[in-house]
């Protein structure tokens, strides 16, 4: 009996024994889990941004917590449901930032195009709230245009050469409105994080 | 900050993808084996395996991992699941790797404490509860710290830490302490007005004390109280603290604010003296701050309107001087209006009587601009109802002559009803998934139907209800109505925007280590694959907490990252499933006994103490059965002086009743209930004792929420003894059977919309009782019996609580006649003449079966069972009961103060010897007056009836003329 057991051992390729990690649970939200699964479909589809040089699966994790908390914020207040057609583009974004590892990255996470598409419509929602909480353009002062553009000289820099102020005020001027809007969705983020109940499990 | 969301410029990481992505499994290897570990040892938990999807045999699936995963979390018992694989033979092996949650199920203090443990856990306790989360270990610490310096420990040193415990899985927040020196109080400055009396000697405010801040504040709250109560209601007395750079030594110092000394006057038309201090509450609130001397005179005006005084002002003024504060109030009370009359016109649509209605103002009455106001509200509502969206209601108020100091005023309701809009058209948009014919049937707006705003807000309602319940929710449902053709038509838009529908994918029982998780499963009403209902979600709540079974239940829909299916779980906290009970107590009230000159009755009061004792056991084989044993017995005399026990008459056991039960709600999977009860029962009546063992089975069910229906079959053995009356006096039946036995079927429909069992205040009892008992069941004796009740209840339109109470009950019996054998001493048949045994016809009701009344439940001039005539009395004064009776009852509950009520009432009734007898002519007839005390175990009762028509039923013995009744519960 040893000696089949051996030979069996024998038979078996080097890395048989090796276990792989499959799935775990890498947070808490309230009562939802988010699972590793979760975090690299989120990779994989373009739901979160990883910033260059970042670790993917924690950049993951850290922003599908906060995606978690501010749908749960959604959920409280009615709200019109997302238009099909904002959904279907962003199915097809999610399908684009997948490119042809589409189907690997489905079988692999166990995602399933039902769940790609309620994870589109959250996308929506979550927009059109924070559209609706915060506006689309907020109103900056003359100070705020000139601090964005000194800030940011990269983004007003053409062919080695900062151009003035006063040619790109109109864009330097979205760029203010949309860092204060981020900067107040980001505080408010961090007040909804505070009344949370969130766990992040060690790697 | 990252960005939320990114559905558009997206990043695709597919580069750093491939570097997490597991190998392909294209080729969905099989599962061969799964296993479950807990911290290593194989988990054997039916329920936890039951979640596991990636079953054996079954091809791996990333999907089913990531389902068993979220299934084991909404278990709420785990930190962390971990699904491994590994190269098996023929297949993979899965290992899932359960890490549990370890929760705080206590706290230790370690150290040098300084303090007593109990006090520590106590602030613990306060605020954070028994088992504070370990992830606030450190705000427990941080609170503590405060603890510490408060009473002194200024240099205490604080660390928590989280040790966890296995099998089970549990952990202690240990805190530990190092309290170091306490500060002691060196130094005590005072800053205090002249002649403020502040005796600190001996309070904890002393040098030479440890510092206590708590223990100081509630020294300071007592002389703070004590300015109040001498008229300084904005006194202040405070402390603050400054501690030694070494934490040693502390000094104290009290600050006095005294504040005015403040006075209340009323100047101008007067108030009664016993609702100045309600209006202007500045001594129970001893506070006589700027809000609340606006409310004050706010208060004083919404008095005087509400008596007709329709102008009355109230203004206050205040006076300071160095130390004192007066307040005037200055009242103008001005002339008092009062109703002379009533009137409408403009109307047609809506007749005159029903808007008059409306407005509760009789001719005489003050007048009252709020409910006038009120009244053209409730009008112009009426209308619009109707359909009649531009209607105006004007209220006119016109002043006549001046009478006896009030001045009149006549009423009238201009109405501008307006055309009527009927519903023309309603349109649907945006419901996909519920047919138009659906969505139809849950408005009552129609086409042809007057038009209303609220009724179209209650479809809209119905209509989001009716979604919610097929799990669609985040539904939006918005309604719009436009009207057209010059008002008289109306057309309703209902737009739905249904949203996706969520669905049940597991549920899942935890909490039940007794009841069987099918029991549970059997009262839930949402199920897997089918929608997460609202509805059924409460509903199903509802059952489990009828089911009796369980101290907490709480059902909740796990949401998960992007998935419209919902884990749904079920967590109950079982109840203990032995149950004791005991009790003991004092009954009062007027009996029957035999000694009169020569053993006829006499009203007696009595009191009996009495105690109970009840022991149950529930969730019996994992069901919702229960077995349950009650005992009750009062220690009480039996009656002296009879002949069949000359030497009874000390205090006994003499009354007592023990009946055990078996319940089962929901039996057979219906809504039925059974139960099976033995009863032994031993009862002082007032013209016998009777023994009873009787067994009893019942299967009653809740046709309606307010209509109860129940059958019944029981056994019941008779016995007897102690009977008042003379062999002369007792009916043939009781001389033929002074123990009988009678088997009877007998069926109950009840109605009752009660708002509250004990202590109604609206609603109707209705209840019918229907017996049949037959030789051919087993009976000795035959009989028919029927016994119909109604209550009912008005709330009185009065500011005190008024409730007026109105019962009836009667009840008739038919015994079947039957010949019996006349038999001698020796139980020989006794020959007529004919040399054939003599018989007699028997067909009365055995004494058991047979109506009494009078008493503190029926009609209380009249001791227990002591209502009758000389037909149903016997000549020594006992009633004999009778085949038919008749009880009355009006009765007017009135709150008085606090706890305290009263009541007036009026009963009548009577006991009739046959059913052809009842004679609604020939009732008797009481009257009186009660006391009610709502105690925590329902209204404690006495009552005091008078006979009104009191008669010599014996020579020489006049019916009593009140009787007194003590007991729990009202009459009726």
């Amino acid at each position: 009996m040893r000696a089949i057991a051996v030979l069996v051992l024998v038979a078996l390729p080097a890395d048989a024994f090796a276990q792989e990690l499959l799935d775990r649970v890498v947070a808490r939200v309230g009562g939802t889990a988010i699972t590793l699964t979760d975090a690299r479909a989120a990779v994989g589809l373009g739901l979160v941004e990883v910033p260059a040089g970042a670790d993917p699966t924690a950049e993951a994790v850290a922003q599908l917590i906060d995606r978690q908390i501010v749908l749960s914020e959604v959920a409280r207040f009615p709200q019109p449901q997302p238009a099909p057609e904002r959904v279907t583009a962003a199915v097809a974004a999610m399908r684009a930032a997948a490119a042809d590892d589409l189907d690997a990255l489905m079988e692999s996470t166990g995602f399933d195009g039902l769940r790609i598409t309620q994870a589109a419509r959250d996308s929506v929602r979550i927009e059109e709230y924070l559209d609706q909480r915060f506006g689309t353009s907020l109103p900056v002062s003359d100070e705020d245009v000139a601090r964005y553009y000194a800030e940011h000289p990269g983004e007003f820099t053409q062919d080695g050469a900062l151009l003035p102020l006063a040619e790109v005020e109109a864009e330097a001027r979205v760029g203010a409105a949309a860092a204060r809007r981020q900067e107040l969705i980001d505080d408010w983020i961090a007040t909804l994080r505070t009344r949370a109940e969130v766990i992040v499990l060690e790697p | 900050m990252r960005r939320l969301p990114a559905a558009r410029g997206l990043l695709v990481a597919a580069v750093l993808w491939h570097g997490v992505v597991p190998p392909a499994l294209a080729q969905a290897p099989p599962v061969v084996e799964v296993r479950l570990l807990q911290e290593g040892r194989p988990v054997d938990d039916p329920v936890v395996h039951g979640l596991i999807e990636t079953l054996p045999g079954a091809p791996l699936s990333m999907r089913a991992v990531r389902e068993s995963i979220t299934h084991l979390m909404s278990l709420g018992r785990f930190e962390d699941v971990r699904v491994f694989r590994e190269e098996g033979v023929g297949g993979v092996r899965l290992s899932y790797d359960l890490q549990p949650l370890h929760p705080v199920d206590r706290v230790a203090f370690l150290g040098t404490l300084g303090v007593s443990e109990g006090d520590l856990r106590a602030a613990v306790v306060d605020r954070f509860g028994e088992a504070p989360p370990a992830g606030r270990a450190m705000e427990v610490t941080e609170a503590l710290r405060i603890f510490y310096r408060d009473r002194g420990y200024v240099r205490a040193s604080l660390a928590s830490r989280i040790e966890e415990t296995h099998d089970p899985d549990r952990a202690t927040m240990v805190i530990e302490v190092i309290a170091g020196p306490r500060a002691t109080i060196t130094d005590i400055v005072v800053d205090a007005p002249a002649g403020s009396s502040l005796q600190l000697a001996g309070t904890p405010v002393s040098r030479g004390r440890a510092y206590d801040a708590a223990a100081i504040e509630a020294t300071l709250l007592g002389f703070e109280d004590a300015l109040r109560t001498e008229g300084y209601y904005e006194a202040r007395v405070v402390h603050t603290v400054t501690f030694s750079a070494d934490g040693s030594m502390a000094a104290v110092a009290v600050f006095v604010d005294r504040g005015p000394l403040v006075e209340v006057a009323f100047a101008g038309d007067p108030l009664p003296e016993a609702d100045r201090e309600v209006l202007v509450p500045v001594r129970a609130e001893a506070s006589a701050d700027e809000d609340l001397l606006e409310d004050a005179a706010f208060a004083i005006e919404e008095y005087l309107h509400a008596d007709g005084y329709r102008d009355g002002l109230a203004t206050f003024t205040r006076e300071e001087s160095e130390d004192a504060l007066t307040i005037t109030f200055d009242v103008s009370r001005g002339p008092r209006y009062v109703v002379t009359g009533v009137s409408v016109s403009g109307n047609t649509a809506i007749d005159t009587e029903t808007l008059l209605g409306l407005v509760p103002f009789q001719p005489g009455a003050p007048f009252v601009a709020l409910s006038l106001q009120r009244a053209v509200a409730a009008a112009g509502d009426m209308y619009r109802s109707e359909g009649f969206s531009g209607v105006r209601v004007e209220p006119i108020v016109s002043e006549a002559d001046e009478e006896a100091g009030a001045r009149r005023v006549a009423i009238a309701l201009r109405v501008t009803e307006g055309p009527q809009a009927l519903v023309r058209a309603i349109r649907l948009a945006g419901n996909q998934v519920m047919p138009v014919e659906t969505v139809r049937g849950l408005m009552t707006s129609a086409p042809g139907v007057p038009f209303s705003a609220p009724v179209v807000a209650a479809d809209r309602d119905r209509i989001e209800l009716a979604y919610l319940d097929a799990g669609y929710e985040s539904v939006v449902v918005a309604s719009r109505a436009v009207l057209v053709e010059d008002g008289t038509a109306a057309d309703i838009e209902i737009a739905i925007d249904e949203g996706p529908q969520t669905l049940v994918d597991r549920v899942i029982v935890v909490g039940n280590e007794r009841t069987a998780t099918d029991t549970i499963e059997a009262a839930l009403l949402l199920r897997t694959g089918e929608p997460f209902g609202f509805s059924a979600r409460l509903e199903s709540q509802r059952r489990l907490n009828a089911l009796g079974l369980f101290r907490r239940v709480t059902i909740t829909a796990l949401g998960r990252l992007s998935d419209p299916q919902r884990d749904v779980l079920v967590q109950v906290e079982e109840a203990p499933p032995t149950t004791l009970g005991y009790g003991v107590g004092l009954e009062g009230g007027t009996r029957l006994r035999p000694t009169g000159p020569s053993g006829q009755a006499e009203e007696r009061f009595e009191v009996a103490p009495r105690g109970f004792f009840e022991i149950g056991r529930r969730t019996l084989g994992g069901k919702n059965r229960s077995v349950n044993l009650f005992a009750r017995a009062s220690l009480r005399s039996r009656d002296s002086g009879l002949a069949a026990t000359p030497d009874s008459g000390g205090f006994g056991f003499n009354e007592y009743r023990v009946f055990g039960t078996f319940r089962e709600p929901r039996a057979f999977s219906t809504s039925a209930e059974i139960l099976v009860t033995g009863i032994l029962d031993q009862a002082i009546r007032s013209s016998f004792n009777f023994v009873t063992r009787e067994v009893r089975a019942e299967i009653g069910a809740q046709a309606t929420p307010a209509v109860t229906v129940a059958g019944r079959y029981s056994y019941r053995y008779t016995r007897l003894f102690d009977e008042r009356f003379t062999e002369e006096e007792k009916l043939l039946i009781d001389r033929l059977f002074p123990q009988v036995r009678i088997s009877k079927f007998s069926g109950s429909l009840f109605r009752d919309t009660r708002d509250e069992a004990l202590d109604p205040d609206g609603g109707t009892f209705l209840g019918l009782d229907a017996d049949v008992a037959t030789r051919a069941a087993g009976s000795e004796v035959g009989f028919a019996k029927a016994f119909v009740q109604a209550f009912t209840y008005f709330r009185l339109p009065t500011e005190r609580r008024a409730v007026l109470a109105l019962a009836g009950r009667v009840g008739v019996a038919q015994g079947f006649s039957r010949e019996v054998p006349i038999v001698d001493g020796d139980g020989r048949p006794i020959l007529g003449a004919d040399g054939r045994p003599a018989v007699e016809m028997v067909e009365d009701l055995p004494a058991s079966e047979r109506f009494f009344a009078g008493g503190d439940n029926t009609v209380r001039g009249f001791s227990l069972d002591r209502l009758g005539n000389a037909a149903t009395i016997s000549p020594s004064g006992f009633p004999i009961g009778g085949n038919a009776e008749v009880v009355l009852n009006a009765e007017l509950r009135l709150a008085l103060f606090g706890p305290f009520g009263m009541t007036a009432f009026l009963d009548a009734g009577n006991v009739f010897p046959r059913t052809g007898d009842l004679d609604l002519t020939n009732l008797r007839a009481a009257a009186g007056f009660g006391l009610r005390y709502q105690s925590p175990v329902g209204p404690i009762r006495i009552d005091l009836g008078f006979n009104l028509d009191p008669r010599e039923l014996l020579p020489d013995m006049r019916e009593r003329r009140s009787v007194l009744h003590i007991s729990l519960g009202q009459a009726f």
